[in-house]
């Protein structure tokens, strides 16, 4: 299944909901094109829906930690949203958990952004 | 499609196989009984050792291939992954949990397998290539 990617825009911050699986090939290459469009188009406030991507493997980590580095060495934000139990224990082993901001309501995810 | 004890393929050296193989030892994974929790563990570990053996066991070379053994034993099942690469010494793979090394976007794929597997041994091969055993128990 590939990896479906839609934006909105919500007070100012770019949400990006995700729908699939962030893994090896297409669906990692969609998420870093997407990423880079938007940080292209000047949005630096980058909220990452995650409540419909089902998997992750080491490739679409990797893809969010490259999403992440981009965003803050532009003095932008990317931060996540609604992660499964499964994405949240992948973050968890791999530490991510410490570099990622993480949300479960969309408004306080949003409220977060300077 | 096959029984659910045995299982052996030979992969090309391309991204697909890792899809292939994903695909195909998940189903195994299903028949051997194993939980859904387990059946996604498994996948992601095949997943990262087959990308592990195409990518740069292999380095995506045509000639060379990626065999995969599923069996299903009295401790559990077990997966072995060979590749026909130069292999590699997992100990000195840096440790993608290390603060230094948290903001790379590569370098994760062996520590998942570890941490979804029950057992893992990896091993160069005398002949050539890298063999990785796999045990998820039952």
């Amino acid at each position: 299944m590939s990896l479906k990617a839609a934006n909105r825009q919500v007070d100012g911050v770019t949400v990006v909901d995700l729908n699939g699986r962030i893994v090896l090939g297409e669906a990692t290459t969609t998420l870093r094109e997407v990423l880079q469009n938007l940080v292209g188009q000047g949005q630096k406030k980058i909220l990452l829906n995650l409540g419909d991507v089902s998997y992750i493997d080491s490739s679409g980590l990797g893809a969010l930690v490259s999403g992440y580095t981009t965003l803050t060495g532009q003095a932008g934000q990317l931060k996540l949203l609604n992660l499964t139990k499964k994405v949240h224990d992948l973050l968890q082993i791999t530490k991510l958990l410490t570099v990622f901001e993480v949300y479960s309501d969309e408004s306080t995810a949003v409220r977060s952004f300077k | 499609m096959f029984p659910a004890e045995r299982l052996a393929l030979v992969l090309e050296s391309t991204q697909r196989s890792v899809e292939l193989a994903d695909r195909i030892v998940r189903r195994f994974s299903m028949k051997a009984g194993c939980t859904e929790q387990q059946q996604n563990e498994i996948s992601l570990a095949v997943r990262e050792v087959v990308a592990n053996a195409v990518f740069h066991g292999n380095a995506g070379d045509a000639r060379k291939k990626v065999s995969l053994a599923a069996e299903v034993r009295e401790r559990g099942i077990v997966i072995c992954v060979r590749d026909e690469g130069p292999g590699f010494d997992p100990a000195s793979l840096p440790n993608p949990c290390d603060p230094a090394n948290l903001l790379l976007d590569h370098g994760r794929g062996v520590f998942l397998v570890n941490a979804s597997m029950d057992q893992v041994t990896m091993r160069r091969l005398d002949s050539c290539g890298m063999e990785v055993t796999m045990i998820k128990y039952l």
